[in-house]
């Protein structure tokens, strides 16, 4: 170490970099009534390391524009007039400051996901297929493009791992606060870098979220982002405070946030399914707020639609438990009457309900991000995932006393939200339940555990993602000049047999048994004789609620693919056969069955089976040569979408072509043609 | 003198998409008055044109009286390269196109210029992204993904090629055209000096009393004329395409077409940065720092993406020229028969036609405005060739109500360009079924004649039989041709 004195008085490292940014995006700053808040200090996480770009962990920010034919020079955060500023000030004539901008928004971003999982967060790996064998490579850094486009569009490449930013001109047409003709760059918008952002990490979890195979595939993604767009704005109180002393006068609370929401919102643009969701400013510039009804949930079934569907019940959510843990305050502050008295709000009023909005939106983000690691890893729907939401605070969170759960249960029966295959919408229903029967529980062996048990001792001390990452495949594929026998071969015995197939099957809605090959699911290619199951993920889980009680659980998704072709009979039925395997048939539809397995490692118990069965299990029997069926539900569902009735509703994509990218969606030319 | 009653109109199969139309006036039985409309298709051949043009040259009998070109797109024009030996053989009397073709114009001047200073650009451009992205294949092979989205996006950059290629109608892809006979512009200089006259007509004009054509009154609705090019912008309007939500908030009826004051913000230009200079890396710096994304990171390059929108942007200045499509309605004087001739009008167009000027100026010159000639239409030429935008709802179909309408569609589906949509998009559906109801099935395509949709034939099944009758005697299926008759009521 340096022997500088001045060294051993400040052994800690920062525990954060401050960086001066726009909370919302430039165009905010050129409002009176907003400019005063626009500029917050985003504080992320400190990185020891950081090159110029920046450059660190997480995120590699590469800034070329090729429209432009130019590059910019990286910034670099590390240098002392930068670090003794707070970062560079706001500017959108300074390509460094944009870079400075993404950094700060992609990592808060980050942050809060890290904070809500509990672990470090992945980029979805590098498949290659090398003579039809896939490989999965490690992905340290996803590379983010702060002046990729010139066009009114931002979006994430998955295949790419990188993050594609736009800059266009403004139009006279759209002009309001713009200057006509003025340059409007996308990253330097909160919402638009922590929407891109959220694709990146959920597509980091869950691969598949993106096949179209139901309605809320297409809007879960979108909506999802948004949500953690416009929570992370809450999480600041010096925003929240700001706007609370301003609209005083109608404290109607759940009119203030809402249409600070949709304020928040505008600014994006096209990110207007706030605007679309919540409510809206009439003729006379009265708020008015958009009323809930069962049928939403039927009857929105346009992706954008779905996508602001998902956002609203969240965000009722949000307001709801708001409402209720500031009643009192608001009661105090009135003498009791709920009423305010004409004038300026006292500012500790102010002050403490700020100071609750942003508690309760950090709070209603974590629950968000949490319940990820409770949704099954293909085709979830809203239902799926407000189950997933009352699992994961109900395991975190025992008891609920400021009734968070209710709130959500209440804004997703409001839109017509229900899950499958549950009696009633009481928080006991919808969590899932904790496995009883001694079968299913002993399903997997002891060695199973044995071998989860070895998986979480070799990685609870270890930090460096690569290593985390590595380690992963090396258990669940096996390697064996470590000695490490991989998952598949614990579950299967060198015959090729499962050991408990029938109880295998029934908890994870997979094909274990022999029959998988009449399914259209074909064999391992490591074991002949055995179905093709793929791991997607082993994942830790540990995380202390605030009652202090310890979550020790390892997260485990598989899934099975099926190919079956579709035939349309004379008399409009749809019929689907499976195909035995290396029949290339090209119209065949891929099928995915999935579930995510939750074990507790205290107890050496599997605790839940979130499963999406690929074949039928409303008919199961417990005989042992019973025979299976694929899901018929939701094989029409996925051609529905994919072929039928639902087919338009599901892309963002243009009517005229092709786009290479999922997640670019043609925004109709704001720009002049000429 | 007596008065033209009827009109016979011949919409001809060019071997591709495009349009050729030739109207036969008549008095009493007797042609009067020849006038032709467009003659072109889309990547054709000389072959088809040909015969088209004989027919014509037949027809009229070496001297057209009226010679109308709508607009300079290959598939309104070629056929004066490719058939030029016929039309050697034909006078015409007088050639009339929309004011963007007048040089004297100085609204067409500036139209003309910043739409080639555009082209242009896209080109350079995307020529260059080609180059990049055929980089890319090998690199991509063993990515999953990432060849397919390689290979679409080479497609969309080829597409904004081929569109742009269209535009400068500099490559005819008939073999063997000699000089003077190879490009758009050969062909509009052969058409401009064809005419013993020729006019450059503006909407609001209203043209009657032309002799051997007494009777009829010729409505100029398009193309829009505004400084700003306001209407002519406006490729598709999502409130005036069939099959489209309604998502236009508010009320955009505005008039203002004025030019802003001051000239604010800086115009992007390709190739130009909108920074200042300092903040670029060069040399070697440069080099160094992009070295892992020009090498092992290639496959993470984002060379190309800001191009792949260019299909939209290239597509859109095909919009922009269909806009400046001449547009015109013709009607029998003093009766309620209206024959819709928009070309290849886009939604701008359409639009354009409500602007109160252009209403007041029809109504004061003809006697009808825009919304009375729409009402009385029992002849519509499709727009576009059916496309999504080629026919407005509101300010177009929507207002036809004759319960005689029939609609001709210059379309051969199978011949449509993978750049333009292909296929699949033309007609758009839900354009196609409105029209079959409005017509209630009396729609008749270039590459099947009255069409053999199902709900077509089935609303022809149940004309009255004044209705039928009328519909079998009024349609002929020529050897090249579909010819209606539109009689004065």
């Amino acid at each position: 170490m340096s022997t500088n004195p001045s060294s051993a008085i400040f052994p800690t490292k920062p525990p954060f970099r401050k960086l001066r940014g726009f909370a919302f995006d430039p165009i905010t700053s050129l409002d009176l009534e907003t400019a005063e808040i626009n500029h917050i200090t985003y504080k992320v996480p400190w990185e020891d390391d950081l090159k110029p770009g920046p450059e660190g962990e997480y995120i590699k920010v590469i800034d070329r524009d090729p429209a432009s034919d130019a590059t910019y020079k990286p910034v670099d955060l590390n240098d002392p007039s930068i670090l003794a500023t707070d970062g560079l000030s706001p500017s959108e004539s300074n390509p460094q400051f944009h870079q400075q901008m993404t950094y700060s928004v992609i990592m808060s971003t980050i942050k809060n996901f890290e904070k809500a999982l509990g672990r470090k967060v992945m980029w979805s790996p590098l498949e290659k297929v090398v003579k039809n064998k896939h490989t999965y490579e490690f992905v340290d850094k996803l590379y983010v493009y702060p002046h990729a486009l010139r066009d009114q569009n931002a979006y994430y490449s998955p295949e790419r791992k990188a993050l594609l930013f736009g800059y266009y001109n403004a139009t006279p047409k759209n002009a309001g606060i713009y200057l006509p003709g003025g340059i409007v760059y996308s990253c330097l918008s909160h919402d638009i870098v922590a929407h891109e952002t959220t694709h990146a990490l959920l597509d980091g979890m869950y691969s598949r979220f993106m096949e179209m195979t139901h309605p809320d595939v297409a809007g879960f993604h979108e909506g999802f982002s948004d949500i953690v767009a416009l929570l992370q704005h809450f999480t600041h109180p010096e925003i929240v405070r700001n706007q609370i002393r301003k609209v005083r006068g109608e404290l109607n609370t759940e009119n203030l946030l809402a249409k600070m929401a949709v304020e928040f919102g505008q600014s994006t643009g096209e990110y207007s399914s706030l605007r679309d969701a919540i409510g809206y400013s009439d003729k006379d510039g009265k708020w008015i707020r958009n009323k809930p009804s069962t049928k939403d949930y039927d009857s929105m079934l346009e992706c954008h639609d779905r996508g602001a569907l998902l956002v609203s019940t969240i965000f009722d959510a949000f307001l709801a438990i708001y409402e209720n843990r500031t009643a009192d305050l608001v009661r105090i502050g009135t003498g009791g009457t709920g009423i305010l008295v004409p004038g300026e709000i006292h500012p500790d009023l102010v002050k403490r309900l700020a100071d609750e909005a942003s508690k309760v939106a950090s709070h209603v983000l974590n629950m968000c991000v949490r319940a990820l690691d409770y949704c099954p890893p293909v085709d979830l729907n809203y239902g799926d995932y407000l189950r997933a939401l009352i699992t994961a605070d109900k395991e975190l969170v025992e008891d609920d006393v400021h009734n968070y759960r209710i709130a959500f249960i209440n804004a997703f029966r409001k839109r017509g939200i229900f899950p499958e295959g549950v009696s009633n919408l009481s928080v006991e229903m919808l969590c899932y339940q904790d496995l009883q029967d001694q079968a299913d529980k002993q399903a997997f062996s002891k060695s199973n555990f044995e071998f989860l048990r070895r998986f979480k001792e070799r990685l609870s001390y270890v930090g460096d993602r690569k290593t985390i990452f590595t380690e992963t495949q090396n258990f669940i594929r096996g390697n064996k000049l470590k000695g490490i026998t991989g998952l598949h071969a614990s579950l299967f015995d060198t015959n090729g047999k499962a050991t408990n197939p029938k109880n295998l099957e029934n908890i994870t809605g997979l094909v274990f048994s022999e029959q998988y090959a009449d399914l259209g699911i074909r064999n391992s290619r490591t074991y002949r004789y055995s179905p093709s199951i793929e791991i997607h993920s082993l994942r830790i889980h540990n995380r202390t609620g605030p009652d202090g009680n310890l979550q020790n659980q390892i997260i485990m998704t598989l899934a099975q693919r099926s190919r079956v072709q579709v035939k349309e009979d004379d008399n409009g039925g749809i019929h689907f056969i499976p195909l035995k395997k290396s029949s290339a048939n090209t119209s065949a539809m891929t099928f995915r069955g999935g579930c995510t397995l939750i074990f507790d490692l205290n107890d050496l118990t599997l605790k839940h089976a979130i499963s999406k069965p690929i074949f039928d299990s409303c008919h199961l029997k417990e005989k042992g040569n019973r025979k299976l069926s694929l899901n018929k539900k939701r094989l029409m569902m996925q051609y529905r979408c994919n072929y039928g009735d639902l087919a338009d509703k599901m892309n963002f994509a243009s009517r005229r072509h092709r786009l290479s990218e999922p997640f670019a969606f043609i925004h109709k030319a704001k720009t002049d043609i000429i | 003198m007596s008065n033209v009653n009827s009109i016979k109109i011949r919409m001809y199969d060019t071997g591709s998409v495009g349009d050729c139309f030739l109207l036969i006036f008549e008095k009493d039985g007797n042609p009067s008055f020849t006038m032709m409309i467009d003659c072109g298709g889309f990547n054709t051949k000389a072959a088809a044109v040909n015969l088209c043009v004989q027919d014509i040259l037949n027809t009229c009998g070496g001297t057209l009286d009226l010679l109308v070109l709508t607009h300079e797109h290959e598939d309104h024009i070629s056929g004066f390269n490719l058939a030029r030996d016929l039309f050697n053989q034909i006078t015409v009397k007088e050639v009339w196109m929309s004011w963007v073709e007048d040089k004297n114009d100085d609204i067409a001047q500036i139209l003309k210029t910043k739409f080639g200073k555009k082209l242009k650009e896209l080109k350079v451009s995307a020529t260059k992204a080609l180059i990049e992205i055929k980089k890319l294949s090998g690199i991509t092979r063993n990515i999953k993904g990432s060849k397919e989205r390689v290979n679409i996006s080479r497609q969309n950059i080829e597409n904004t090629l081929a569109l742009i290629e269209f535009e400068e109608g500099k490559k005819f892809h008939a073999s063997n055209l000699s000089t003077g006979r190879r490009t758009n512009a050969d062909a509009m200089k052969y058409i401009r000096s064809k005419g013993k006259k020729i006019d450059y007509k503006k909407p609001g004009e209203v043209v009657s009393q032309l002799p051997g054509a007494e009777g009829i009154k010729f409505f100029m609705l398009g193309p829009p004329r505004e400084k700003d090019l306001k209407f002519m912008k406006i490729e598709e309007e999502e409130d005036e395409m069939f099959g489209i939500a309604a998502a236009v908030d508010g009320n955009d009826d505005d008039e203002q077409g004025d030019e802003p004051i001051m000239e604010t913000g800086i115009s992007l230009t390709n190739g130009v940065s909108p920074f200042a200079e300092e903040y670029q890396l060069k040399g070697t710096p440069k080099s160094v720092f992009l070295k892992p994304y020009n090498t092992e990171n290639k496959w993470r390059q984002i060379e190309t993406d800001w191009l792949e929108a260019s299909t939209d942007l290239a597509l859109a200045l095909t919009d922009l020229t269909n806009n400046t499509s001449l547009a015109m309605a013709l009607e029998f004087e003093g009766t309620d028969t209206v024959i819709l001739l928009p070309a290849d009008a886009q939604s701008g167009n359409w639009m354009s036609w409500q602007k109160k000027d252009v209403m007041k100026a029809l109504k004061k010159n003809g006697g009808k405005d825009t919304n009375e000639l729409l009402e009385n239409a029992v002849f519509y030429k499709v727009g576009h060739h059916g496309s999504h935008n080629g026919t407005a709802t509101h300010s177009g179909l929507n207002r036809m109500n004759n319960k005689n309408l029939v609609a001709f569609m210059p379309l051969i589906q199978a011949k449509v360009p993978k750049q333009w949509g292909g296929a699949a998009n033309f007609p758009a559906q839900a354009l196609y079924d409105e029209l079959i109801v409005k017509t209630r099935g009396r729609v008749v395509r270039t590459d099947e004649g009255a069409v053999t949709d199902s709900n077509a034939k089935k609303l022809r099944s149940q004309l009255s039989s004044t209705e039928k009758k009328e519909w079998n005697n009024n349609l002929v299926n020529g050897p090249n041709f579909f010819e209606y008759t539109v009689r004065s009521t």
